[in-house]
């Protein structure tokens, strides 16, 4: 198999507060390979961000280890390696600076990594514009003369900028309209394949990751619950915050219905979800735990070569259990 | 029967510095007693405008409305503020997009709740407010109401905060809801949970509900009957069930198309082109800068004809025979 491009070992990012410690990150571990979409998916809460901002080193973790080709991912890091991993963030309407034109905006990485002089730049730039869709008249304009559609478009031209090998993309696409939506991702499939690009996707639209991710991290409180290819992990999820997670999603046609798992929602509302668990933290809302559930915390075991889930309940638990209602 | 809520020629125009903006060009709209409606489109199509006029909150010296808007026999659009004062939180109640915009931070859930509470004419008495919001709050399934009640909006979940909406906008057992993307700002398994309490509450009540929202998969769960709206237009209404089997007007199959399957397999398609510019909008059926189909005929206003069981506004389905 080839060299993971990114790899984390019980990445572990807890910030303190006053009365507690709260753990946005509680023991990762990922293998990212090169020319690879993994999407990381999870509710707001469950520590995506943090993931991303760690590998983007605008944070130090607390304890684990974070390897880019071998090399260690510090707060501080060369230069070469900063310009292999870019970002693309989730609000296109703040991740241009509005005073800056598109051009200036844009260019900001080639001066970073000094690439050319003023005159190369410009025409980087122009070239950049055209790769993502947009005409090189959009270069003098300001932010606020550009749709949402648009001005993510540029944000991805700006992250291709300095030829990375990883973009870490935080919900590129959540802000637009699905029209648009579409648009965007398929540009992003296009640039994915033609530049053999990795991404780390994260997002919590999971129709979304259906389309475009060859892997998927579930996350919930900090940890990875369920990981595996998206076939897998949609066709047979295991872990019953994945199952709830699919059978939440809003779909538009009756074939969909039925790839939904089932999942029962009357029990799940008269749940107290804010008890405390000293196992599993998923514990609380879920409709099948058990005593064991409420105190051991569950490892991640193998389901097959491409599967992973951390859940007591062994294959098929799940399923008896519904079938048989709760007995 | 007479319908709960008529809509009929709305138009609505604002003046701004860069000119006249049509926002609204002729809505048509009705809502049934006990009837769950939904209005669909994408960011900036007028959705949320027409709810607001509904609810008389717009009210601006630059705007220009035409039309009518009448619930239960009443006119909305020009009764006096006292008089839509008498409607708002007994008889049309509102649920707004972000919950923890909506309620005030600076009161406990108690002290917003029993406003609403007292604007109904049943209880007065403070042991009777304190009742009737204990069980209205188990009723939209949270366990332990008396630690919501005297807490503060931040101390709660998003979810939660949703659910005291909820709450608020059942309480007097309203005649028409009025959802502005309920449960858009929350995680995909609270808003599905919210969903689901809505659905079974409003229906033990009887309320009405108008759905507003971008997110096609919502609608099919939830509405009985749907608005598709582009621009300032309804382009096609009909029954959730038929609209969603076989849509027609080709801005509906365009973003029936975008929506990511989770069948898999091809990549959504998307929509080129953007939404007009409402100060110069285009003549005729407004999408038709974007459509795959457009012809000259389409510069032309095209009103909604009717196919049976569902009306479409385009001249694809207009010469029957042809």
């Amino acid at each position: 198999m080839a060299e993971p491009l990114i790899k984390v070992e019980q990445l572990i990012k807890h910030y303190a507060t006053r009365s507690s410690v709260v753990k946005a990150l509680d023991g990762i571990s990922l293998e990212v390979f090169p020319g690879e979409i993994v999407a990381v998916v999870g509710e707001s809460g469950s520590g995506k961000t943090t993931l991303a901002n760690l590998i983007l080193g605008t944070e130090q973790a607390s304890s684990g280890s974070l390897k880019f080709q071998n090399q260690v991912l510090n707060m501080k890091r060369p230069l070469e390696l900063r310009r292999q991993i870019q970002y693309v963030q989730q609000n296109p309407m703040t991740t241009l600076n509005p005073r800056r034109t598109i051009f200036q905006s844009v260019r900001v990485p080639l001066q970073t990594h000094r690439v050319g002089n003023s005159q190369e730049q410009r025409k980087r730039v122009a070239d950049l514009l055209e790769l993502v869709g947009m005409s090189r008249d959009y270069l003098d304009r300001a932010p606020s003369a550009l749709s949402g559609g648009q001005r993510q478009r540029v944000a991805i031209a700006r992250a291709l900028a300095v030829e990375p090998k990883l973009v870490v993309l935080d919900e590129p696409t959540s802000a637009l309209d699905v029209s648009v939506q579409a648009k965007v991702l398929a540009l992003l499939v296009e640039l994915q394949t033609k530049f053999n690009l990795t991404y780390i996707f994260i997002t919590h639209d999971l129709s979304v990751v259906r389309n475009i991710a060859n892997r998927v991290a579930v996350m919930y409180q900090g940890k990875i619950v369920e990981l595996g290819s998206t076939l897998n992990v949609f066709q047979n999820p295991e872990h019953p915050y994945t199952r709830m997670l699919i059978s939440s999603i809003p779909v538009i046609s009756e074939e969909e219905e039925k790839l939904k798992p089932e999942w029962p929602w009357e029990r799940n509302l008269a749940l107290d979800s804010s008890k405390k668990s000293l196992g599993c933290a998923f514990a609380p809302r879920c409709p099948f735990a058990e005593t064991l559930c409420w105190e051991q915390i569950p490892e991640l075991y193998h389901l097959n070569e491409h599967h992973q889930s951390a859940c007591h309940m062994i294959s098929g638990k799940i399923q008896n259990k519904l079938e048989k209602g709760f007995i | 029967m007479q319908p709960l809520l008529t809509i009929s020629n709305l138009h609505l125009t604002f003046n701004l510095f860069e000119g006249k903006s049509h926002i609204l060009n002729g809505i048509n709209l009705i809502v049934g007693r006990g009837e769950r409606v939904a209005i669909v489109g994408e960011s900036g199509c007028g959705k949320t405008v027409t709810l607001r006029l509904i609810l008389g909150l717009v009210r601006q010296g630059n705007m220009k409305v035409e039309g009518n808007i009448s619930f239960d026999g009443q006119d909305m659009l020009y009764s006096s503020q006292n008089k839509l004062r008498e409607l708002r939180g007994r008889r049309i109640c509102p649920i707004f997009q972000d919950p923890l915009v909506s309620l005030n931070p600076t009161f406990t859930i108690l002290d917003q709740l029993s406003t609403v509470i007292r604007r109904g004419d049943k209880v007065k008495s403070k042991k009777d407010v304190y009742e009737l919001a204990t069980s209205v709050l188990k009723q939209v399934a949270i366990t332990d109401p008396e630690r919501v009640l005297a807490a503060y909006p931040f101390q709660l979940s998003g979810g939660l905060n949703q659910r005291v909406l909820i709450a608020m906008a059942l309480v007097n057992r309203p005649d028409l809801i009025l959802a502005d993307e309920p449960g858009t700002a929350l995680d995909v398994t609270v808003q599905e949970q919210t969903l689901r309490l809505m659905r079974q509450l409003t229906e033990q009540a009887n309320s009405a509900v108008l759905l507003i929202t971008h997110n096609l998969g919502v609608v099919r769960e939830f509405a009985d009957r749907v608005y598709v709206m582009y621009a300032g237009n309804i382009v096609e209404e009909g029954p959730t069930k038929v609209i969603f089997s076989s849509p027609k007007h080709p801005y509906t199959q365009a973003l029936m198309n975008s929506v990511p399957k989770l069948t898999g397999g091809a990549l959504p398609q998307g929509i080129d082109g953007f939404v007009p510019d409402y100060t110069k909008p285009p003549s005729g059926c407004r999408f038709h800068p974007r459509c795959v189909h457009v012809k000259d005929i389409c510069k032309q206003p095209q009103p909604l004809r009717d196919l049976g069981q569902q009306k479409v506004a385009c001249m694809l389905y207009g010469d029957q025979h042809g």
